[in-house]
């Protein structure tokens, strides 16, 4: 099975312009994510630039507690990805499932107190409709509906991520990865590493507002 | 260890760098800043960003084409922000 993998596809030269192409068709995948999760930021810049103190208000509702934990988990899992990749490269396959498996489970960390979070936000009345928190300001509910929409659009992202990385945690399980041949747990890390660079946004953008005052 | 590859201890402290920005985004959201505040964290979170980019999906070690796309990604996220936001910034200029 090892020695299907390792053969490059003949429209490649070798392996590492194989490599290469991957690399580039994932950045540009990545590219087009960008765009979209770069128009929800500039919806939210141009209401908040009208609503500002009620995008503040509604910013002071959200739990940065929650939020500041999240950030923790988000980098750390990057960090166990990036450790994946790099045992990747050298072929240590029980190295390459046990980072991918620490990946998975901080990734679902991540879900698990973004649940806890979305239970509080519910009790706290704070999901835009004709419930919604009546001290807030009426425009704080466009406020929330970026928090609800890029969070959980966002976390989307994190479920897909941590489907993918399972799939490649099996693989290297049954050593379908080598020294010569790992493109697959790469390309995975590059979009589990957008996704976190996505949260780092999200997080002083939607929980950061105005605190001081 | 490949040399383009980043180091073990590299991408810890990166990990590392990248706690204490986060840290001192928090922390400097609860001082008043004046009109500082939102671009000192936004700064802040594109050089996070910046450091993910380098060091945890290894582009610094990478071929100059990737280099291309990523820019051209970016490039038209600004076009879009800033052609949107000249238009919203300036409509009460008179």
């Amino acid at each position: 099975m090892l020695e299907r993998h390792s053969i490059v596809a003949e429209q490649f030269e070798d392996a590492e312009q194989q490599s290469a192409a991957a690399h580039l068709g994932m950045w540009t995948f990545i590219a087009t994510e960008v765009l979209f999760f770069g128009g929800l930021f500039l919806a939210y810049t141009v209401y908040r630039h009208f609503y500002f103190d009620a995008f503040a208000a509604g910013s002071k509702h959200t739990d940065a507690v929650y939020g500041t934990i999240n950030s923790v988990i988000l980098l750390t899992s990057s960090f166990t990805m990036a450790l994946a990749v790099q045992f990747a490269k050298i072929g240590r396959a029980k190295l390459i499932v046990r980072f991918l498996l620490l990946t998975v489970f901080l990734g679902a960390m991540f879900l698990a107190v973004k649940g806890f979070e979305y239970h509080e936000d519910i009790v706290k009345h704070l999901v835009p409709g004709p419930n919604f928190d009546p001290s807030l300001p009426l425009q704080s509910q466009i406020f929330f509906w970026f928090y609800w929409i890029m969070t959980g659009l966002h976390a989307v992202h994190i479920l897909i991520g941590l489907g993918v990385l399972s799939a490649m945690a099996f693989l290297a399980r049954r050593e379908k990865f080598s020294a010569q041949y790992h493109s697959p747990v790469e390309i995975t890390g590059l979009y589990w590493h957008f996704v976190d660079i996505v949260w780092l946004f999200l997080y002083p953008l939607l929980y950061l507002v105005q605190r001081h005052a | 260890m490949n040399p383009k590859n980043p180091s073990r201890k590299l991408l810890a402290v990166t990990w590392i760098v990248l706690l204490v920005m986060h840290f001192t985004i928090l922390g400097s959201a609860y001082l008043n800043l004046a009109w500082f505040n939102t671009p000192f964290i936004v700064t802040l979170a594109i050089i996070q960003m910046i450091l993910v980019i380098l060091y945890f999906m290894e582009v610094r070690y990478t071929a100059k084409l990737t280099w291309l796309f990523i820019c051209a990604g970016f490039f038209w996220l600004l076009i879009m922000l800033t052609l949107t936001m000249n238009d919203y910034l300036t409509r009460t200029w008179h």
